[in-house]
């Protein structure tokens, strides 16, 4: 049997009370009781008053009557917002067809539901419509492509450009002067373009020469010579013409080349040679300008030495010789000379 | 979401959205604006945001944009010390929608959003309260207090009539 104490008398209190205790716990009990007197008072307060079946009248009726009237708007709201059980459902309904009072008034209730105005409508919905994001990013990305297409384009064409310009001016020069000649010969476009007795009067001259050293003998040559002294003398008066024109262009310069007439001159101011000049690059084209990095002297001495150049290898064809004009660097001066080998070919003028 | 569930969502709620946020502001263009910010907000969390829950996504976005809006014009309104709805008020009501209409005006904002959420779109106490970050409990009380003065309101205006 357990022991009675202090922290579990509440325990055996209550049996007793309910009359479980054995004989041999109530004795316990009685005897703890005696040794602690001032929960002998506890325990006749738990003696409470125990009740029959005869003492207490359930009204079972009102029960289960729900307070409807007392709490009419709340029941009214929750019917309405559908928070009613479907057993209050019923029963709330079945009260307001007894109660015809509450009827309006939850009538009231129902008509303040909303009904949207479906006539309301967003009008601009295309607009917040998107399209597929692919083809915003390949319009997007295709922009950035196209820009960095033209800007690589664009370097690579003036990459070329200062590639072509960096070759030697008088490659270059003479290039284009031999061409133009060669296109001077062949088109006749070009020499209604330009003055037409500048560009003939000289290519007769060298036509009538050549004829002449086919047919006529050595003992003839010094009235050939005389021809070819004429055109040199030409050419040297050209030369001098030529001088303050540094790039004209081609088929003018040429035509001034061939020209018998000393008196033509280019009818090109001064002033635009470098327009004239920068025609020539690409940039120009496209309306933009370019300076160039050689000196104006130097590229007026590099033409004037390919139209010699030229000259002189067209002597050399004439007169059958291995003539030629070349340029020299001489690395113990510094300076380029200019080598001019005669191969036998004199110079003579006739006095009158 | 995708852009086909992106243009659906349009389809299906933009008008709903101006629905409920032209009768909480009572102001076309501003309600509109509104409605292209949320429309603008979704497309840039289009990835982000389940088509499921798109309908919330956007009364949430929606309500919140309007908020911020209606604090604004309250501050520009008490700056002026002006009260439109003083200007606004008649008492020559053809029918009930325009004794509804007048009423509404007469709630705070947040018992005509919580209301209008509710009987527009019928969302759920639950969701109310997510879309209008308040708690079920505060919603019911708001519901119940808005409905109290829409049935007195009404009920004062046919006692008139």
């Amino acid at each position: 049997m357990r022991e009675i104490t202090r922290y579990n008398y509440e325990e055996f209190f209550l049996d007793y009370l309910e009359g479980t205790l054995s004989s041999l716990q109530s004795v316990a009990l009685e005897d703890f009781l005696t040794r602690n007197p001032d929960l002998k008072l506890e325990l006749e307060e738990m003696e409470c008053p125990v009740f029959t079946k005869d003492s207490v009248e359930i009204d079972l009726k009102s029960l289960k009557e729900i307070p409807f009237r007392e709490s009419f708007d709340d029941f009214c709201i929750a019917r309405l917002e559908g928070d009613l059980s479907v057993e209050n459902e019923i029963a709330f309904d079945t009260f307001l067809e007894k109660n015809k009072s509450f009827q309006k008034e939850n009538q009231i209730y129902q008509k303040t539901i909303l009904h949207a105005d479906n006539s309301l409508v967003f009008t601009d919905k295309e607009k917040l419509k998107r399209s597929s994001r692919k083809v915003a990013y390949w319009w997007y990305f295709s922009r950035i492509g196209v820009a960095a297409s033209i800007v690589l384009l664009f370097s690579l064409w003036s990459i070329l450009y200062q590639f072509k310009g960096n070759q030697s001016d008088e490659e270059k020069i003479t290039a284009k002067v031999e061409k133009a000649i060669t296109e001077s010969k062949k088109t006749n476009k070009i020499k209604e373009a330009i003055d037409v007795e500048a560009l003939v009067t000289p290519k007769r001259e060298v036509v009538q020469s050549e004829k002449k050293y086919s047919i006529e003998n050595r003992q003839q040559k010094t009235a050939d010579n005389q021809g070819d002294k004429t055109q040199v003398e030409n050419i040297e008066k050209v030369l001098k013409r030529v001088e303050p024109v540094v790039l004209s262009s081609d088929i003018k310069l040429i035509a001034l080349a061939n020209s018998a007439d000393p008196t033509i001159e280019l009818d090109i101011p001064k002033e635009k040679n470098t327009e004239i000049s920068t025609q020539n690059n690409g940039l120009a084209q496209l309306g933009m300008s370019w300076k160039s990095s050689v000196p104006e002297k130097k590229a007026q001495n590099s033409v004037l030495y390919a139209i010699a150049k030229y000259g002189v290898d067209k002597l050399g064809e004439i007169a059958g010789k291995n003539v030629q004009l070349e340029k020299k660097y001489d690395s113990t001066t510094e300076k380029t000379r200019l080598d001019f080998n005669t191969a036998g070919i004199g110079f003579s003028k006739t006095i009158k | 979401m995708n852009l086909d569930e992106y243009n659906i969502s349009v389809d299906q709620h933009a008008d709903g959205m101006f629905r409920f946020i032209l009768k909480s502001i009572r102001d076309e263009d501003k309600a509109r604006d509104v409605v292209q910010d949320s429309f603008e907000k979704l497309w840039r969390n289009v990835e982000n945001v389940n088509y499921l829950k798109v309908k919330s996504y956007l009364y949430t976005t929606a309500y919140h944009t309007m908020i911020d809006l209606i604090r604004r014009e309250k501050r520009k309104e008490d700056f002026e010390n002006v009260d439109v709805r003083d200007y606004s008020h008649s008492e020559h009501y053809s029918d009930l929608s325009e004794i509804l209409d007048e009423a509404l005006k007469r709630l705070s904002d947040v018992q005509r959003s919580v209301i209008l959420l509710r009987d527009y779109e019928g969302y759920s106490y639950t969701e109310i309260a997510k879309i209008t970050d308040l708690t079920e409990s505060q919603v019911k009380v708001y519901i119940y207090r808005a409905r109290m003065h829409l049935k007195n309101y009404i009920g004062s205006i046919e006692s008139i009539v």
